[in-house]
Parts: C-alpha cells; structure tokens; sequence
C-alpha cells in the first residue's frame, strides 16, 4: 500500500490528503479549506498544507502557471519585475542582497505568472521567503521555523503587492571553475529557459489540454525576454550581485 | 559480506510483486556515470544520444521534483514527512499497476513492455532498512540493485580533484561516515548518507538488503563490459543482444565521454573542476598516491578491498598498527575537546581565570586549594578553575581558540578537571584506569609511569573494554565501591604505543613532558559499574622476577593512599578526617592484588595473564 500524499481530482473540490500533515479541498474558482492533522502545531501544520501545497494548487486552477523560481521589484512602487530563476540552494543566496539593498519581493518561488496582451505578469503570493536556517544571522529579516525540528525558515522581507510586468530572466547557478559569472543568454538557450519556466503535471494550468498552444505560446513570449545567466560563488556574491544589478540597470533602459 | 567469488549476483529471496526500480548504487566516482552512459545509449537512437542526455533522474534524496507530481513545495514538511514524501515518490514510479477487469493489457504487449521496462535510478546512499512505510529503497517498487565498486585507491585520486580536495583530504572523506545523516527541508532533500568506501558496500551487500544485487566491478567494465554487463543487464529487464551492447559501449568509450565534455560541456561537472571525465584509468593510482596514502587507504578500507578482489601492496602487520591509530584519530574527530559525559554533570566554560586564590592552601607550588575551589597553574601557563564540584573554567593560554586540531585542553579536562570536582562533591578520584574483563571490573592504580595506560590497552587488545583511563571515580552504595565509566583519551608514549601496534606517528601529540600521544579507545556504556578488584602496579629492581602479592591489614590502607591523594589535593578538600574513612572504606570493600615487576624488562603478556587470572578470582 502506498502510503504519502495524494491528490484527488475526479471531484470538484479538488481533496488534497497526506497523513498526519491534514488535508485541504481546493475548488475550481481557487477557493481552499484547510483541514489540518490535530495536536500540537497545528498552526505549522495549517500553513505547511496552505502555502506549501494548496495555495499553490489553486493558482494553478485559477489559470496560472507556476513559474521554477522568484520574482523581485526594486522598489515598492516599480513595475518592472526580474524574474530568478534556480534552485533551493542560489535563489536565496541572491534574494537576500537584492532585499538588503531595497528590492521587495513579489513571490518567493514557485511565482504565479500569466499572460495577457501586455506581456507576461508575475503575481504576489503572501507566503513568506523560505531559506535556510544559517541565513539568520547573516541578515536583519524575522525569521520562523516553518515546521518542527526543520532548517526552513521562512523570513518576513519587504513585499510588493500587486501584479508586476516582468521585464527580465536570470539564471541562477553556482559558478564552476573558469565560468564567466555573468552572460546575456543567446540563441537555442533562450527558448530552453522558456519551455522549462513553469512546473508542469498537476500544477501545469493546461495539464488537459489537448493543445498545447497556450503554453507554447507562454514559453516563446519568455524566451523574447532578456535573459542573462549568473554564475554565483558564496565567497563573492556581494560582486556577483553588483554585476546582475548592472545588467538590470542595462535591460530597464533598453 | 561476500568474496569475490560471489560478485556477480547476490539472488535473494524476492517478492512477488516485483517492482521497476533498479538501483545504480556506487560510492561517488566509482564509475555510474559510466554505467548510466551505457544504458542511456542502449535505449537511444545513435543520433540522439548525448553526453548530457543521462537517463537515471534525480537521486533519490531529492524531493523537490513533488512539485510535478503532487504540487507540494517540500520545504514546508518536516523531516519524518519528506521521508514519507520520498517513499511515495519512488513508489510512484517503481510499482507496477495491477490491470483487472476492463483494464486488462494482456493483449498489447507493447504497453505491457513498457509498463515492465526497468526504471533506472542512480544513488550514492548507503542501503539501510528504514521504518516501515519511509523506507528508502522501497522494496515494492525495487526490481534489484547494481553496485558498481571500483578500487579505493583510484577512487581516491578520482575523488580529489572533483571535490576540489588533496590527495590526503580525499583519503580521509573515503574513512569518514559523513554528515549528510539528517533530512534538510530547505533544500528538499531527505538524508542521503554515503557511509564510508567500505561501509557504503558492505550496505548494499549485507543479507538483510530484500532484493538482488548484482555487483559490478569498475575494472570488470573496463576490461571485459560484454559479459560483465550482458547477464547483468538481461536479469534486471534491460533486454538486448550481445551486439546491440557492443556497439552502446562503443558509443560510451571514455574518449569519447571525454570528447564530448570538452567540446559542449557536462552539467554534472563538480563546480570545483573544469573536467568530470578526468582519467578513468584502471590502476592510475600507482602513478598517484605516495606509499604513505597508500598504506592509509588500505588501513582503512583492507578488509573490503580483499573481499572485492583488490589485492593489498602494505603487509599485514605494518597495516594493523596504522589501522587502529586513523581509527582513534576518527574517534577523536567526533568528539568535541570540551564534551563529558553528562553523568558527570560538570558545566565547561572557557575564559580568564583569577591567578590567585585568596585563602587558598598550596599543596604543590601550581597547585591552590580552598573548600569549595581549586585552581591550577600548567607550565604553559594555561590555568584550570574548578568551582562547586561542578563549574570547570579552561584558561587556555596556547591558543585563543581551542580546537581538536593538535593539542587541545582535552586533557585538562578528562583528568585534573573531574578529579577535583568529585573530590569537591565529597568522593575519591583513584589514580587508576578501569578495564571490563569478563564480567569483572577491575581497576588498575599505580604511580605515574607505572603503566597502567599500557596495561589497559594491553587489555583491551585481548578484547576487553576500557572504562576509564587514570581517573577512576569512587563512590559507596551498598558497602561496595562503584565507579562511573567515562570516555576519554589514553595517553602513550612511543615505545608503549609501537609495542601495542599502534602508529605513534599518525595520533595527534600532546604538548609538555615525555612525547606522548592521544589514542581515543571506543566509547563505553556510561552505566555506573562495581568495581570488583583493584590492582596496584608497582617497580621493583631489574633483577628480581614478577611478584604477586594479595596486601593484608594496614597494608591495603597503604596501598591505595599513594593512588587517592592526588597531589596532597584530595585530604584537603574532602577534609583528612573524610579522607582517610573513605580509603579505609575502600581498602575494606575490594580485594587488592599488587603485581611488582622488575624495571627494563618487558613484562606486559605476563602482566596481563596475572590481571586476567585476578579478574575471575
């Protein structure tokens, strides 16, 4: 017998199960009921199933898709949205400096997106930013341990609160010997970036869709987007963010 | 464990249900990537295949991919979830859904081919059983397992340079266990221990894995990959013809691989190399490693290497010494200088302490004494303040920084430290090691120099456990004497460390005196333990023989005296009146046997067979 998480989707409302974490109902409209394992923590307990799992779910079924990475502002008025692209292990090593230098934050990863007539739009979530426990000290954020006995926390950072044009893309990766640590990203690269932007299966918004067109569509707008790759070392990234602002500055004019 | 002869399949018992999941288990740089490159080729057509186009997905400890299959961000679980997490993950794509009813396939066989078709997973975890419904390497959904080995001593130079480490470093992460033994939300991983060289194969060999193995070895592929690999392959599912592997490994030649890195890159490069496909050599080691690394590795790993079929190049008895040394120092690598055991119940601190105690009686010049302190002054200058038989200050004047790295107030603080704070707590510090024989538990007090340390590891190398070293700590219940055994490093100098078949040269030295160094023995249970006899050791002149005498009267009173003043500390602090009904108490509750043997003469097997015949008196 298997035994972990499930997702029924045969009724409406969507039921979400996993044992001794709780469940949660996500309709079509998006609309989320949560239903959490009794005992101790289960306040931990409410917001795992929330914004772990069914907040996502519902932006999925409201149309949106979830995008492999965050979206950030420099500043709480702007509306013009860098999208970061990359792992558990780098987003947060560049989110942090771009918040301590006054950037907010739109969505943590994964960031809702859709596409209209304007462009692609990232849309803010209010879960907070989830990174590693070590991150504490090195910045000035609240922090709180998502789940007992767990080196995720999530950190309370400035927010943006509404809808944001994104301008740009940046890959994160951790830099390799003799990598340039930063690049415009050009040719097939760009529409590789593009079709791998958003989490597919069961949070893909066109999952049923006998044509895919929607989503194809969605991929080459990205890939028109500038895009620049940034190799980061933890032992330079102070230099290695100096050069992503640069390049934003570079896209914002152009 | 198997020997070589066994290699080729471990068939075990397996369930009916078999599952899809073939497990590329391998200590990192053992050649899986190879194998992974060989069966990516085998199902792709020539044009197709790329180097960065390596079936096998994720490693299993990565669940961040449940964001496809369920939509859950995993960093919000907790450890126990994303084991349960991980289980339903792999069960998901391992079991074999039953077709009944209106879903029987029977009659498309091609569906039926790819419902069965093995699915490949790489790993570099160590096999362990797990709880039910988190375990690991789920047995419903494993078909069996490959375990690729490849010579420690080429792995080593593999290792190094992909790691961004030396030669020496990569030696030592092949003897380490490792630290990645806890689940890491953040990163959505669970555990993923690699265990050592030796310990990650002994895992996937071991009876208790519930599925098949079949061991490949690194050289075999290098040297005969038809028919190392075709009856492997075939068994696990992955059917092809003798010709159509052929032309896969051609396509897979290390050149080639090599090639391809240098022309497009390889995104499973380490950041810490600009090359994943370095040398793939059989045997490169010989051009690599110096006989000292060489030796290390085979210290460390010896055992396995024999039983995989790698023959040795140190002989037998050079590896022993060296052997039980790198283990010591590895035993010392994890433990904190300034961790005790809790039943000690001392609190450490370090910081300055006063250079005076005001009040205080001094019997010794570094020595001062008051009711309820004691301070001591070392010749390096490093101070040690004990307070309330409980708080313990370290003024460590070597080094602002006390680490395991070199010497360190280790020693401070597993002797003088908790000599005076059960002295202060109103019990007796006995000059004394305490070794478990059999059922019995004897302690063995001498003056310094007398060769108690030696006695002991004399001891436990007859298998026999040591409790404590040179502080035993006595208290009464009962009208018997007890003593709480604590861990802690025995002390040797180099003529007593080589006759005991340990390398000197490889363990960590202490500062001052004698050249002595630090062997850590293995931690004991910290159950507190009657002690059964004690045995005095003393000198006598060279030409007189071995004497063992039982002390009577007065006699026994005096005996132990020697061994429980410690300085002229302990009737200053117990107070001489509590003192002396304490060693009397003593002398009276356990049977002593002095044992006199004459100076320059090695005399420890004697030694210890007299200990061993008192021990079960």
């Amino acid at each position: 017998m298997v035994v972990g998480p499930s997702v029924s989707v045969d009724n409406e409302p969507w039921l979400l199960k996993f044992p001794g974490l709780g469940s949660a109902t996500v309709a079509e409209d998006g609309t989320v009921t949560i239903d959490p394992e009794p005992g101790e923590d289960s306040d931990l307990r409410s917001e795992a199933l929330l914004y772990g799992w069914a907040d996502l779910i519902s932006w999925s079924r409201r149309g949106f898709s979830l995008i492999r990475g965050s979206c950030l502002v420099p500043s709480a008025t702007s509306d013009s949205g860098l999208l970061l692209l990359g792992g558990d292990h780098e987003l947060p090593e560049v989110e942090f400096p771009l918040l301590s230098r006054g950037w907010h934050l739109v969505s943590d990863k994964p960031t809702p997106m859709s596409e209209t007539e304007a462009g692609l739009s990232a849309y803010p979530r209010s879960a907070p930013l989830v990174a590693p426990k070590r991150y504490r000290k090195q910045h000035e954020w609240a922090a709180t341990a998502l789940r007992q006995d767990s080196n995720a926390f999530g950190f309370e950072v400035p927010r943006a609160h509404t809808p944001i044009a994104i301008r740009g893309i940046c890959e994160v990766r951790t830099r390799r010997l003799n990598e340039v640590v930063l690049e415009n990203v050009t040719g097939l690269e760009r529409f590789s970036i593009g079709a791998h932007l958003a989490i597919g299966g069961i949070l893909s918004p066109v999952r049923d869709a006998r044509e895919p067109d929607e989503a194809v569509a969605a991929h080459v707008r990205a890939a028109s987007l500038p895009i620049s790759a940034l190799r980061i070392d933890p032992n330079t990234i102070l230099v290695d963010v100096d050069l992503l602002l640069a390049w934003w500055d570079s896209v914002i004019e152009s | 464990m198997v020997g070589l002869g066994d290699r080729i399949m471990i068939q075990r018992e397996t369930p009916e249900h078999q599952g899809r999941v073939v497990w590329l288990a391998s200590f990192p740089k053992s050649g899986n990537t190879w194998m992974r490159a060989i069966i990516t080729a085998l199902r792709t057509h020539p044009h197709l295949f790329g180097v960065d186009q390596l079936s096998s997905g994720s490693q299993p400890n990565h669940v961040g991919m449940s964001l496809n299959a369920f939509g859950l961000d995993a960093r919000w679980l907790t450890p126990t979830e994303i084991d349960t997490l991980r289980h339903a993950l792999i069960t998901r794509t391992g079991v074999i859904p039953e077709f009944t009813g209106d879903n029987q396939i029977d009659d498309m066989p091609e569906v039926m081919e790819r419902m069965n078709a093995p699915v490949f997973r790489k790993t570099h975890e160590v096999f362990r059983p797990g709880e039910p419904s988190i375990e690991p390497f789920p047995v419903e959904a494993t078909r069996a397992a490959i375990l690729i080995v490849r010579d420690p001593r080429d792995v080593t130079c593999s290792y190094a340079p992909f790691f961004g480490q030396s030669l020496e470093q990569a030696v030592e992460s092949l003897a380490r266990e490792g630290s990645e033994t806890h689940a890491n939300p953040a990163l959505t991983q669970t555990a993923q221990p690699w265990g050592t060289w030796s310990t990650h194969a002994q895992s996937w060999l071991a009876s208790d894995v519930p599925f098949p193995v079949h061991l490949v070895r690194y050289e075999d592929l290098k040297t005969d990959p038809i028919s190392t690999l075709l009856p492997v392959f075939n068994s696990v599912g992955l059917m092809c013809t003798e010709n159509e592997l052929e032309v896969a490994i051609a396509r897979t030649r290390f050149e080639k691989l090599q090639q391809a890195e240098t022309e497009r890159g390889f995104r499973e490069t380490s950041p810490k190399t600009t090359q994943f496909f370095r040398s793939g050599k059989h045997g490169g080691w010989r051009d690599e490693l110096d006989e000292r690394l060489v030796q290390r590795i085979e210290a460390d790993h010896g055992e396995v290497m024999i039983q995989l079929g790698y023959p040795l190049e140190t002989p037998a008895d050079q590896l022993g010494p060296i052997r039980s040394a790198r283990q010591s120092r590895r035993r010392q690598e994890q433990t904190a200088w300034e961790s005790l055991p809790p039943q000690l119940g001392l609190t450490v601190t370090v910081g300055s302490t006063p250079e005076e105690l005001e009040g205080a009686s001094h019997p010794r010049p570094w020595i001062q004494v008051t009711t309820d302190q004691a301070l001591l002054t070392f010749n390096s200058g490093s101070r040690l303040l004990v307070s309330e038989g409980r708080k313990v200050q370290i003024d460590w004047e070597t080094d602002d920084s006390p680490s395991k790295d070199g010497d360190d107030p280790s020693w401070m603080l597993q002797g003088w430290a908790v000599t005076l704070s059960v002295l202060q707590r109103g019990m007796l510090s006995l000059h004394a090691a305490t070794v478990r024989i059999g059922d019995s538990t004897v302690a063995i007090a001498g003056l310094r120099g007398a060769g108690k340390s030696t006695t002991a590891m004399g001891l436990r190398a007859r298998g026999h456990s040591i409790l404590c070293d040179d502080v035993t700590v006595i208290q009464f219940k009962n009208n018997s004497a007890w003593t709480t055994p604590y861990d802690r490093n025995v002390h040797l100098l180099e003529d007593a460390a080589t006759a005991l078949g340990v390398d000197f040269d490889s363990l960590p030295r202490l500062s001052g005196g004698r050249p002595k160094v630090a062997f850590r023995p293995e931690d004991t249970e910290p159950d507190e333990t009657k002690i059964d006899r004690i045995i005095v050791l003393a000198w006598a002149p060279p030409t007189t023989s071995i004497r063992v005498n039982q002390p009577a009267g007065v006699q026994r009173m005096n005996r132990l005296l020697a061994h429980t003043e410690r300085d002229g500390i302990a009737p200053l602090v117990l107070g001489e009146d509590t003192y002396f009904t304490q060693v009397a108490k003593l002398a009276d509750t356990v049977p002593i046997t002095q044992i006199t043997r004459p100076r320059g003469t090695w005399t420890l097997d004697d030694v210890l067979d007299l200990i061993e015949n008192e021990a079960t008196k």
